[in-house]
């Protein structure tokens, strides 16, 4: 039997034929008795796959299906709307400290601006970072130096 | 028949479950859950973890209610999953297995799976045998084997459950059979006489 058979007997046996189609197989299966032990074989094959699976589901299952389920279901549930609560409370947190963080920020920027434009010291004799901290320039010498 | 006009429709305990209803959605699993449970068996054979896959089927249904679309039957839809579910339990069965045994020891026949007696084998083994036997399909053909022959789904239901085209069931179906054909040729005369047969 070619592939094509198998799966042409199939239709057959599931009823999947129209009319007359299966009128003129039943026909040829008269004539070649080959088929019909075919036909049988997958009959019985079925049966046997059929048989077996149902015979395994009767206890597939371990009592108190449903109960237990319910339970998983419910203790699912507690952790989901746990996880929820927690990401909404800290995206909530996030959202209420950004605007303050953005301020903070702004806030810096403007003030070594500020103190960028106020520098008193003469040209050259700062560091960027001391003036933008407003910071007296230091040398090493300065540095040593005891100021009473 | 006074206790079918009671009983509530699918849509009914659907759109119950849908606002929350735990009652609907027991009543939902205890209509189901024997035909999941045979889509797992068939997939998975009789094993341990079963029950924790058909678990998880009803579990993501639950989860994914906003998804389903009711063109199609929940049980459908179950199927589905239980589908996805099984070929998941299957691929982490062999990652496990992996850890233990190398792809060249892997069983190819029934011998390898530990069958051998083949004149006398007792019903529960003649069941055993079966599912060696369907085990030793790759899942893609499984699946197809599995709804077409086991659950008794037309080809192209079959195709609509497994989102596959018509002409890729019939092969892979054709590919299943011969396999398994060649698999229980050593127990041709226990399927003669009818395995499970009283």
């Amino acid at each position: 039997m070619k592939h094509r058979d198998t799966t042409y007997l199939l239709a057959y046996i599931h009823d999947e034929m129209d009319p007359t189609e299966r009128e003129a197989f039943e026909h040829e299966i008269l004539s070649k008795p080959e088929i019909a032990e075919e036909i049988s074989r997958l009959e019985k094959l079925q049966y046997a796959m059929q048989s077996a699976v149902a015979a395994s589901n009767e206890s597939a299952l371990k009592p108190f299906f449903e109960e237990r389920l319910m339970r998983r279901l419910e203790s699912e549930s507690a952790s989901f709307r746990e996880r929820l609560f927690e990401d909404e409370f800290f995206v909530g947190l996030s959202s209420l400290f950004r605007p303050v963080a953005f301020a903070g920020l702004l806030l810096a920027i403007l003030l070594a601006g500020y103190n960028v434009s106020q520098e008193t010291y003469e040209e050259g004799s700062q560091t960027t970072t001391e003036a933008v901290l407003a910071l007296p320039p230091i040398s090493l010498a300065t540095a040593y130096e005891v100021d009473y | 028949m006074q206790q079918s006009s009671e009983r509530p429709s699918e849509e009914e305990l659907v759109s119950r479950v849908r606002s929350g209803d735990q009652i609907a959605f027991r009543q939902l699993v205890e209509r189901h859950r024997k035909d999941i449970s045979r889509t797992v068996v068939a997939m998975l054979g009789p094993a341990a973890e079963v029950d924790e896959v058909v678990q998880d089927v009803f579990i993501r249904f639950y989860s994914t209610l906003d998804r389903f679309r009711e063109e199609a039957s929940v049980l459908t839809y179950l199927k589905k999953i239980a589908v996805n579910r099984s070929l998941d339990a299957l691929r982490s069965r062999k990652r496990r297995l992996s850890r233990f045994i190398s792809r060249e020891d892997e069983a190819h026949s029934m011998e390898e799976l530990g069958i051998h007696e083949v004149d006398t084998l007792e019903s529960a083994n003649q069941h055993m045998l079966i599912h060696k036997a369907i085990q030793t399909l790759p899942p893609k053909q499984r699946l197809v084997v599995v709804l077409r022959m086991i659950e008794g789904y037309s080809t192209e239901e079959t195709a609509k459950i497994l989102g596959l085209r018509y002409g890729t069931v019939l092969s892979r179906l054709s590919r299943g059979l011969a396999k398994l054909k060649v698999v229980l040729e050593p127990y041709r005369h226990l399927l003669e006489n009818g395995i499970g047969s009283k």
